[in-house]
């Protein structure tokens, strides 16, 4: 009776547990995706299910999903939270943590065990040629040329600061983190910034500058979540306080850069090797199902925001055919609209509508919605006045005219504006894995991250085979539905 | 009771008078054949009627009551109209044109029949009705704009240069199919042609306009036998040889 009992609270445990799904964030590039790897597999090992949101696009996409409640975890390190979030760079661990508590209910366990501090590195050869050891030795080698991620131009804790702190007179380039050690080793550049841990410090034979004043705040480690989550994950979480190091994460980063380790790989031989789990639980998936699943979500993606994006921009069109004074700025709008960088409009998305399918859809659907208008306007504007004038005559009201006359005779430039916004929308869905959408963006984000050119091309080549096919099937559309006299 | 009446009717073009304070009106179940040098006012003139054009000044009256424009489909659908042109719709079959009238209204009887009838009158093959615009000849789709403009019966066919691109022979056929009509079921016909030959043979009435103005407005044998002005005269040796 009591064990009974018993099995049945277990079972009802579980059935709890299972029920619950964790969505763990993470930042695109790969510590960013060990970490949360680890973290995922951890979690999983104890019965939860887990959504991977990988991918999501950088540090204020990440946080800002997490106050959402889009996500429900994900590593972060402190230096930036501190600088980043709380705009108040060098606080304390403990302050960090109590600010996150009072200004937005959210909570971090303890560091993992390692300073992930960003560095100046430079090639071994030029700091003995030069004798440049230390950040404030640059200040007399103004010939050097500084290549410098985004992320690190635009940090509070970056370059500006950095450059009045050392009185650097530098001008630095930007570029993508994920091609700036290539671009070191080719000398097209000669300073990047890094992180402490980065794998290639090794590889590339570099030195890290030291920060003899300072400027770097400490980054250390750990993952950020939710004051009010499950303190059951937290204990779970918990065990990973004090087990990484910087040297065990440099080899990590090491081992999915050059020893080509998928980073679920990587983790859980780590969690194995620490008797955190026996062995890895989830089915893996083979690569072309990851694919096809991929590529089928693009579609989903393309294809729902293109739907969206034709039931409102022909009945606008044609409202706006017959109210021609306004449609000029209308159609300004719209163009404005397809001029905001697609990273930006998808960021905007994030505190309107969170990470995921949903904003993805609406940016899509706002990039779709010009071609269609304006396709559907010009489309109604252009039939011949002749016949514009005979359905008149015959006595049509202007909703019969438009069903009968000028919209059938509009079709084939209207579906030119439709092919044109499905091409751009397969080619823009690309990034929607930067808010956690997925799609064939995720291979395409997560190879750029690690600089993996197979994993580049695993979604370059079919998203392009996908705009060659939406390409020809609106040409075979056109064919099979507009008769030959009328194209 | 004239059927359709303009008063003190002037427009203008952004500025350019087309038509100068005319006033008179239509008889009813006659055909009058409005006739005019090109760029007369003739098509602008018989617009006003169907009320795709609103004068700049004066009124108009069709069946007894001022034209509303803002309701003014239902006034429509009792008028056929035949532009200046074919006008065909490119995208519907023969068959689809000459019975549009039919999906915008409803239409009691036998929509097929009625397409059937209406390409035997005017000598159209039932083959045609499934042919497209583009595949008829020119003056087979003028033509099927005759059907077209004839579905409803309308009380007033309005026909703007509806022969023009017939050949002789043709144009002697429907010619003489209209008046056959016009004899079984009498309606009033506005014609607009700048042929006097073909206003001798069709005319109950003749009306002349020239830049704008009347110039003659009478019964046939009144207008070919006591020419008002030089320019009636004109038009009438025009058509002699
Ligand atoms: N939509 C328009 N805009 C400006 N001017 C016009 C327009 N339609 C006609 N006109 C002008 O008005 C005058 C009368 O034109 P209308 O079409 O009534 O002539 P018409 O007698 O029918 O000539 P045609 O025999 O050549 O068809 C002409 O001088 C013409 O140039
Ligand atoms: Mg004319």
């Amino acid at each position: 009776m009591v064990k009974a009992f018993f099995t049945l609270c277990i079972f009802l445990s579980a059935l709890f547990t299972e029920g619950q799904s964790i969505r763990v964030g993470a930042k695109h590039f790969n510590e960013g995706y060990i970490l949360s790897e680890i973290i995922s597999q951890l979690l999983e090992s104890e019965g939860y299910t887990v959504e991977r949101k990988y991918n999501l696009g950088g540090t204020l996409v990440c946080f800002e999903a997490l106050k959402n409640n889009a996500i429900d975890i994900y590593p972060e390190y402190s230096g930036t939270l501190s600088a980043e979030i709380l705009q108040q760079p060098q606080l304390s661990y403990q302050a960090i943590n109590l600010a996150l508590q009072r200004n937005f209910q959210l909570e971090i366990a303890k560091p993992y065990g390692f300073n992930n501090s960003y560095a100046l590195v430079i090639k071994k050869q030029l700091s003995e040629a030069k004798n440049i050891r230390a950040i404030s030795d640059l200040k007399t080698h103004t010939e050097l040329k500084f290549g410098l991620s985004y992320e690190f131009l635009k940090r509070q804790d970056g370059w500006d600061n950095l450059a009045k702190r050392y009185s650097l007179p530098h001008q630095a380039v930007g570029l993508e983190h994920g091609l700036a050690y290539q671009a070191l080793d080719q000398d097209r550049i000669e300073l990047t910034d890094a992180y402490s841990t980065d794998g290639e410090i090794a590889k590339y034979n570099l030195v890290v500058l030291q920060d003899n004043q300072h400027f770097f705040p400490e980054y250390e480690a750990t993952s950020v979540y939710r004051q009010g989550i499950d303190t059951r994950i937290k204990d779970i979480l918990s065990k990973l306080n004090g087990r990484i190091d910087e040297q065990r994460m440099q080899r990590m980063n090491a081992s999915v850069l050059f020893d080509k380790k998928t980073f679920e790989q990587v983790a859980t031989s780590f969690l194995i090797y620490e008797g955190l789990i026996l062995k890895r639980q989830a089915e893996r998936k083979s690569t072309i199902n990851d694919i096809l699943q991929k590529a089928g979500r693009h579609l989903l993606l393309t294809f729902s925001a293109l739907l969206l994006a034709i039931c409102f921009s022909i009945p606008l069109g044609v409202w706006l055919y017959w109210h021609p004074g306004i449609s000029k700025s209308v159609l300004y709008f719209s163009g404005l609209l397809q001029t905001i960088p697609s990273i930006a409009l998808l960021a905007i998305m994030i505190p309107l509508f969170g990470i995921g399918v949903v904003p993805a859809v609406v940016a899509l659907f706002l990039y779709a919605v010009l071609p269609i208008l304006r396709n559907t306007l010009t489309g109604l504007q252009s039939v011949d006045p002749l016949l514009k004038k005979v359905a008149d005559g015959i006595g049509m009201n202007r909703f019969q005219k438009i069903r009968f006359v000028e919209f059938p005779l509009a079709i084939p430039i209207v579906l030119a504006g439709i092919r044109t916004a499905a091409v751009i929308n397969v080619g823009t869905a690309t990034l929607a894995a930067f808010i956690g959408a997925g799609g064939l963006g995720e291979f395409i984000v997560t190879g750029l991250a690690l600089n993996n050119t197979e994993l580049i091309l695993r979604g370059a080549i079919p998203a392009a085979l996908l705009a060659i096919a939406v390409e020809f099937g609106f040409g075979f559309l056109e064919k099979w539905w507009v008769p030959k006299h009328l194209r | 009771m004239k059927i359709a009446q303009l008063l003190n009717v002037s427009h203008s073009y952004s500025g350019q008078p087309a038509i100068k304070n005319i006033s008179l009106g239509f008889e009813e179940k006659k055909i009058t054949t409005i006739i005019g040098r090109s760029g007369s006012g003739k098509s602008t003139l018989l617009q006003f009627i169907n009320g795709l054009i609103k004068p700049s000044a004066g009124s108009i009256s069709v069946f007894g009551k001022g034209l509303n424009y803002k309701e003014i489909s239902a006034t429509r659908l009792r008028m056929g109209y035949m532009v200046q042109g074919t006008g065909l719709f490119p995208h519907f079959t023969i068959a689809e044109n000459i019975s549009i009238a039919a999906r915008i209204s409803s239409y009691p009887l036998d929509v097929n029949q009625r397409v059937r009838e209406l390409m035997t009158l005017v000598g159209l093959p039932d083959s045609f009705q499934r042919k497209y615009p583009f595949e008829l000849s020119g003056g087979e789709q003028q033509r099927v704009g005759i059907c077209r403009a004839l579905f409803l019966d309308p009380a007033i066919l309005l026909m703007d240069e509806a022969l023009g691109s017939l050949d002789p022979i043709t144009r002697q056929e429907i010619q003489s199919e209209i008046l056959k009509l016009q004899r079984l079921e009498p309606r009033t016909i506005l014609l607009v042609t700048h042929d006097m030959r073909e206003a001798k043979i069709l005319s109950d009435y003749i009306l002349v306009i020239d830049k704008g103005e009347v110039q003659q407005y009478d019964t046939k044998e009144e207008v070919l036998q006591r020419p008002a002005n030089a320019v009636v005269e004109k038009l009438i040796e025009a058509s002699v040889w």
